[in-house]
């Protein structure tokens, strides 16, 4: 909001009236109130918030409450009572083009990336957690239509990620400065493997956080990493069992990267451990933290909390304006 | 007024809708960028700032908030985060957040308004439209027509 120019009025010489102690939201003016709404997820707005009153409904509406779309939830989608595919499908058209921010968690297809990538040519951040459906082919194609991205997570999207799909998303998305793609471990496989590490080192020089937890790279994949991102700041490689930073390797990637999480590191602030842990059944887990499994992935608390020494904590920020973008990479 | 403490600091005086006033450094004052450029066009110099649309009893508090966060460095950025906390604890109740996010509005304070948007976020999360309504005190105005049309646009929820 903009001060005035000129300094408001003087307070009138008599004493002024005591201002009444209650006050109704729906005083509060409209971008105030979209300040505070747009901070709460999708499911809630549609589901509550849009259905409270005429006015709020209202607000829902505006293409600015939707410039974020968070749609994480705890992967409960064949028990919730609704088509999230369809609710997103539905807040992707309220953002009118506005879109910039978007988690989807636990569900969606290549049908949805498409419908997003036509819609959101503005599109800085991406992240998708846990959605199995996504195909190669889907994810490289919907990336070519978002040049200005510069977020990207594909967390546990078993087979979206490929060599070739990192290459098209590196070679499509120039600005692109923080990639997380924390995968392998959780396949269950088990050889070394250097191919998608390359592809990052190759088409992605502008990155600055990279997190590859569970990878498969080896020392060979760190280098051409190393090599191809000189502008790396952070870096993830918990859980990468081959890569070995004993050496001159790990020297130059101490002295090169300004927050580096090691192979072994902890991975207690991990939002992901569940999946880890009942996929990757090695042993040494008290290693990682690790203190009693449940049987299903409830372990898992969203995208919130990631990683405060990465400083990415996952969560949109939910302001107004349309200048303070870069909090995103604050994080 | 403009008048200058030991230390140099300069201060300024603020006056609430209710006549109030409240002295404080510069510094301080200027975490509120409405404030900030009414200094800067030199309109502090001739006695006090006046802020028609805060009372004194939620100016105390966002002087209290803005004194805390002048004072701060990003060193003790856990410590300012178990303040802020606190802060909106104190605040009590849902009415007197929505009168600190007018005020943070009105004086564009961001660290402020980011601290009392999300309180008030985090106190909807979770509860049904009723729920809502009975707590703000909001009357469910729709027509029957308007509930109809949006149960329709209800298009995700499962039959």
């Amino acid at each position: 909001m903009n001060p005035p120019s000129q300094p408001p009025p003087p307070p009138p010489e008599s004493e002024p009236e005591p201002e009444p102690c209650t006050r109704n939201w729906l005083e509060l003016p409209k971008d105030v109130t979209i300040s505070i709404l747009q901070r709460l997820g999708a499911v809630e707005i549609m589901e509550s918030v849009q259905l409270v009153c005429t006015t709020w409904r209202s607000v829902c509406k505006d293409p600015s409450m939707w410039r974020s779309i968070d749609m994480s939830n705890r992967g409960e989608p064949y028990s919730m009572p609704h088509d999230l595919e369809i609710m997103c499908r539905n807040a992707v058209d309220r953002s009118s083009g506005h879109l910039l921010h978007i988690i989807i968690q636990h569900f969606g297809t290549d049908e949805l990336l498409h419908y997003i990538a036509e819609r959101a040519s503005n599109l800085k951040s991406l992240k998708l957690g846990l959605c199995y459906e996504i195909s190669p082919e889907g994810l490289s194609n919907a990336i070519k239509k978002m040049p200005l991205l510069e977020e990207l997570e594909l967390s546990y999207c078993c087979n979206s990620v490929t060599s070739e799909s990192l290459e098209t998303i590196g070679r499509s998305c120039p600005l692109l400065q923080s990639l997380k793609w924390n995968d392998q471990a959780a396949l269950g496989g088990d050889s070394e493997c250097d191919g998608e590490a390359m592809a990052i080192g190759k088409t992605m020089p502008g990155l600055r956080h990279l997190q590859l937890v569970g990878n498969f790279l080896t020392n060979n994949g760190l280098q051409a990493i190393l090599d191809g991102c000189p502008h790396l700041e952070s870096l993830d490689l918990r859980q990468c069992s081959y890569v070995k930073l004993d050496g001159s390797l790990g020297k130059r990637c101490a002295e090169r990267v300004k927050v580096l999480k090691k192979p072994d590191d902890s991975t207690a602030d991990y939002p992901y451990d569940a999946q880890l842990i009942c996929f990757d059944a090695l042993d040494g887990l008290s290693d990682y933290g690790y203190d009693g499994c449940d049987d299903d992935f409830d372990g898992y608390d969203g995208f919130d909390g990631y990683d405060s020494d990465l400083n990415y904590t996952g969560k949109f920020s939910a302001s107004g304006s349309d200048d303070d973008d870069e909090r995103f990479f604050f994080y | 007024m403009s008048i200058t403490t030991e230390n140099n600091e300069k201060m300024i005086t603020l006056m609430s809708s209710d006549g109030e006033e409240f002295v404080v450094e510069e510094a301080v004052a200027a975490q509120s960028q409405t404030i900030k450029h009414l200094i800067e066009d030199g309109c502090s110099t001739e006695g006090s700032i006046p802020l028609p649309n805060v009372t004194g009893r939620v100016l105390s508090e966002v002087i209290q908030y803005c004194k805390k966060h002048s004072s701060s460095d990003d060193k003790e950025e856990k410590e300012l985060e178990a303040w802020d906390a606190e802060f909106v604890k104190a605040a009590d109740d849902h009415v007197a957040l929505t009168d600190l996010m007018m005020a943070a509005n009105f004086l564009d304070i961001k660290g402020l308004l980011d601290l009392v948007a999300q309180t008030l976020a985090n106190m909807i999360t979770g509860k049904s439209p009723e729920e809502v309504r009975r707590m703000w005190n909001i009357k469910n105005d729709f027509t029957p027509e308007e509930a109809e049309k949006v149960r329709k646009e209800n298009q995700w929820a499962f039959e």
